[in-house]
C-alpha cells in the first residue's frame, strides 16, 4: 500500500498514455484499481450516453472542432466514434455527388449532402446537439483530469492507495 | 430503437434540462475519485459536491433570470 518507487522514469509517460487510451487504465496501472474502475465506467458511460443522444454526428471534427478537441481526450472511445462518423460521412459524400450529377448540377453537392442528412435522420438539431456534445465533451475533459492525476502519481512514483492515516495520541496538557 | 442507437439522434423536448443532474453527478464522482484521500469518504464527498454544484447552478440561473 502506498509504496514509493521512483526508479522508473517511464512510469509517468506510460500512466499518462494508458490513461488517455482507455480512461481509468492509468490508475489501474498505478495499482489504484477501484479508482480506475470508477473512472473508466463514468467517463466511457458519459461519452457513449452523449453519442447515444446525438447519434453518429456527435463527433464532428470539421463542423465542431473545439468540441472534437475536448472529445478526443476520451481516447479510444472517441477514436471509435470518429471512425464510424468518417465512414458515414464518406458514404454520404459519394451519394451526394451522385445525386448532384443526376440532377445535372441543379442541386449542388452541398445541398444534396444536407438533404441526405435529413433523409437518413442523421441531422443533429437543438437541443439534442447541446446535450450530446456537452456529455461527450465533458467526458473528454474529465479524462484530461484523470490523465494529469495519473502522470503526477507516476512522476512521484506512488503505487497503490495511500496508507491509512495513523492516529496520533492526544497531547497531554501541561498542568 | 436499439438498432438506431448511437447512429440517429434522439429527439428531445423541453425537459432536457433535467439531464444536467446525471452530468453533474458524473463530474462530482470523477473529480472526487481523483481527489479524495480515502475511498471510504467518497460517497459523502460526491454527494456534497453534487449538491454544491446544483445549488451554484440554480443561484446562477436565478441571477441571470433577474438580470436579463
Amino acid at each position: 500500500m502506498g509504496k514509493a518507487k521512483t526508479s522508473n522514469p517511464l512510469m509517468p509517460v506510460a500512466a499518462g498514455l494508458l490513461a488517455w487510451l482507455v480512461p481509468g487504465a492509468g490508475h489501474l496501472y498505478l495499482r489504484r484499481t477501484l479508482r480506475g474502475i470508477i473512472i473508466c465506467l463514468c467517463i466511457n458511460g458519459l461519452f457513449w450516453a452523449g453519442v447515444a443522444v446525438g447519434g453518429v454526428f456527435t463527433v464532428d471534427p470539421i463542423g465542431q472542432r473545439w468540441w472534437f478537441a475536448a472529445q478526443m481526450c476520451a481516447g479510444t472511445s472517441c477514436g471509435a466514434a470518429w471512425y464510424y462518423q468518417k465512414r458515414v460521412h464518406r458514404n454520404l459524400l459519394v451519394q451526394a455527388d451522385a445525386l448532384a450529377a443526376e440532377s445535372n448540377r441543379r442541386v449542388t453537392p452541398h445541398e444534396a449532402y444536407t438533404r441526405l442528412l435529413v433523409k437518413n435522420n442523421y441531422d443533429l438539431n437543438y437541443p439534442s446537439d447541446t446535450v450530446a456534445r456537452a456529455y461527450s465533451g465533458v467526458a473528454g475533459m474529465l479524462n484530461l483530469l484523470a490523465i494529469f492525476d495519473a502522470v503526477l502519481l507516476g512522476a512521484i512514483g506512488r503505487l497503490g492507495e495511500p496508507p491509512p492515516e495513523k492516529k496520533q495520541p492526544p497531547k497531554e496538557r501541561p498542568r | 430503437m436499439i438498432g438506431t442507437l448511437f447512429v440517429n439522434p434522439i429527439e428531445m423536448g423541453r425537459d432536457h434540462i433535467w439531464l444536467v443532474l446525471p452530468l453533474c453527478a458524473v463530474v462530482a464522482l470523477v473529480y472526487k475519485t481523483v481527489r479524495v484521500a480515502r475511498l471510504k469518504d467518497l460517497p459523502l464527498q460526491v454527494l456534497g459536491l453534487w449538491a454544491y454544484m446544483l445549488a451554484g447552478l440554480i443561484i446562477l440561473g436565478v441571477v441571470l433570470y433577474l438580470l436579463v
